[in-house]
């Protein structure tokens, strides 16, 4: 059985943020990420549901997010930036402290192949967001989805893993695990490769950024297994 | 020997937000039309079994080589008549009655 995560929460209210955890549950997510303004403290996460650090970034320029990036990385798991620009795309992808982009659709811009060739060796992630593409579709923006579209093929090209959120900053725009993957079948992509977009890739993200923020991180490939006294060198 | 070449799928969904029988149904045709036109609607053939206002839990139909197609559907229905909604799919099945059967026994309708 699939382990769903849902990488993209933004809720608005407290208790919004409440009423969301627990649907996210009943609709089958083992995993959300909370992004925005509110926080976790004080909340109680429903059994069962691993809720996520979020932060996501949208600066001006490149070299806000750099100082950005400085701040915020040792305290979240997920590091997204949002594109508003060429410059901030480009730094975003090959930046290693960032995990995921995303576009909005009125930014007017896309995840083009030059991104993906930088992201395709730091590890980042190319999002979509459910509720940007409900968006698209209810204002029949063609364009705008040939461009989500062109991203998710820029991003295959490159072995770029590709993210599907829902983006829902309440209940009504939070979607069952299945009916999200389905959706993606309007951009030609198979109903098993978009279920990986909302379980197998945010899990990886998930896992591999928990283990770095673990106090016994050293380097990549390396931990601290034990510490003090003597070490028996083989 | 006779071959049954039209095969049904009966989906089970629950709509969250204000809705009555007539807005779903034109929801679900509008939505699948939205998406796939005139030519994806006589593909699917959505088609509203019933839809219990009280509970709102409903049951459409259509072909089964069309489903994901249908779910996308009703994923994408964002508002009926200015009023937001959500429609959440509970159970999916090859049969009326055994799909009324476990709505009867509850499974699925936990999800919302």
């Amino acid at each position: 059985m699939r382990c769903f995560i849902d990488l993209h929460l933004r809720p608005r209210s407290r208790g919004e943020l409440e009423a969301m955890l627990e649907k996210a549950l009943r609709l089958g997510y083992r995993g959300v990420a909370v992004a925005g303004s509110q926080t976790m403290e004080g909340v109680e996460a429903p059994r069962g549901l691993d809720v996520i650090s979020r932060v996501d970034l949208k600066p001006k320029t490149a070299g806000a997010l750099k100082a950005s990036l400085r701040r915020v990385r040792t305290l979240y798991v997920v590091v997204a930036v949002e594109c508003r620009s060429k410059a901030v795309a480009r730094q975003a992808a090959r930046d290693h402290r960032v995990d995921v982009v995303y576009f909005p659709p009125d930014s007017g811009l896309w995840f083009d192949d030059a991104e993906a060739r930088l992201a395709s060796q730091t590890g980042c992630a190319y999002e979509i967001n459910l509720v940007e593409l409900l968006a698209l579709i209810a204002g029949r923006d063609t364009r705008g989805l040939r461009r989500v579209a062109e991203g998710v093929w820029n991003a295959w090209r490159r072995d770029v893993p590709v993210i599907l959120s829902t983006g829902a900053s309440n209940r009504l725009e939070m979607r069952e695990p299945r009916g999200l993957a389905s959706l993606l079948t309007l951009l030609d992509i198979d109903i098993e490769e978009a279920s990986e977009m909302i379980s197998i890739n945010p899990n990886t993200i998930v896992e591999r950024n928990r283990g770095k923020l673990s106090d016994d991180y050293a380097a990549p490939g390396v931990r601290i297994v034990k510490q003090g006294g003597e070490v028996d060198a083989c | 020997m006779p071959v049954k070449t039209v095969r049904r799928r009966y989906i089970a969904f629950k709509v969250e937000g204000e809705a009555s029988k007539r807005e779903v149904e034109e929801a679900i045709r509008g939505s699948v039309e939205r998406l796939y036109g005139l030519n994806g609607l006589w593909k699917l053939e959505p088609t509203l079994i019933e839809f219990d206002e009280r509970r709102r839990v409903g049951i459409v139909r259509c072909n089964h080589l069309w489903l994901p197609w249908m779910r996308a559907a009703l994923t994408a229905i964002t508002e009926v008549e200015g009023k937001p909604i959500a429609l959440h799919v509970l159970r999916v099945s090859g049969t009326l009655r055994a799909l009324r059967r476990r709505l009867v026994k509850g499974e699925g309708l936990e999800a919302v």
